[in-house]
């Protein structure tokens, strides 16, 4: 009699912690989970053999940033993106050659060249110089 | 009348939770699968405003970067501009010769130090840059 009542016990593994282990374990992925988002302009650098190809000036249009965040483009003093931009743009639809130098001063900022060069992309100019200048 | 109501109050209405499990599993899983470890938490900077930018891919990708001092900064760990083109020599061995740089540079940066990580990335043969910017303004 005995011995049977004791077969008769269920044996269960206890499944109702189940839930709190999985949303424990769930919690800490969600908060540790970085989402890789980060965006930029790209550019392909010059390599080192080629950059001395000789191009006729009245392809150039040279934008020049100095310290102190005057830019000048093509020895003219601008001030507006929206101006520059315009100006480029026209020279591009004369002139399908054109190419862009962005001459930037070692102390002038990351964010003004960065700025022109985003000037430059929206305007669908491809053919992008950079330049420093080293001068003091 | 009266006994019919107390039957209906003792039959207790329960929120089946037996699939609750499952389906943490199933975010579990989820989040397991699309976590990626940060390797290069990075540095306290302010990246530039842009607007025609383009989304990254992680694979192949290394970042450097600058902070408003000028300093370098590869893998958290500041490095001299000297040892850049060495680290990137290494990475591009790595990358089978793939490798694609990212900059992130402190909109108050100045341009020399931006222009000096060029000159070594070039020296490595890392031509493949991106300059990393933010569409809006916050965050890094």
């Amino acid at each position: 009699m005995l011995r049977k009542s004791r077969l008769k016990v269920q044996e269960d593994i206890p499944d109702s912690s189940m839930a709190d282990i999985a949303f424990l374990l769930l919690i800490f992925f969600m908060v540790t989970t970085g989402f890789f988002n980060d965006k930029g302009l790209s550019i392909m650098l010059p390599g080192e053999a080629q950059g001395s190809a000789k191009i006729p000036k009245q392809n150039l249009c040279k934008i020049f940033i100095n310290s102190a965040g005057n830019i000048y483009v093509d020895d003219q003093p601008m001030q507006e993106m929206t101006t520059i931009s315009n100006y480029v743009e026209s020279r591009m639809k004369e002139n399908d050659k054109l190419v862009v130098i962005i001459k930037t001063d070692v102390n002038a900022r990351y964010e003004w060249m960065l700025s022109i060069f985003d000037e430059m992309k929206k305007i669908g100019m491809k053919k992008i110089s950079l330049q420093v200048n080293k001068k003091r | 009348m009266a006994v019919i109501k107390r039957k209906k109050k003792s039959a207790d209405a329960k929120i089946p939770t037996a699939s609750m499990a499952d389906i943490a599993f199933l975010l579990l899983v989820f989040f397991m699968v699309t976590t990626v470890f940060k390797v290069d938490s990075g540095i306290d900077l302010q990246l530039p405003l842009a607007e025609k930018v383009e989304k990254l891919q992680r694979k192949n990708l290394a970042i450097v970067w600058i902070n408003d001092q000028g300093k370098v900064a590869i893998e958290d760990k500041f490095v001299p501009m000297e040892f850049v083109s060495n680290l990137m020599d290494q990475k591009m061995f790595e990358t089978n010769g793939e490798l694609i740089v990212e900059i992130k540079a402190d909109k108050t940066a100045r341009y020399g130090a931006v222009d000096a990580v060029f000159e070594e990335l070039k020296s490595s043969g890392a031509l493949r840059v991106v300059l990393g910017a933010n569409v809006e303004s916050g965050g890094r």
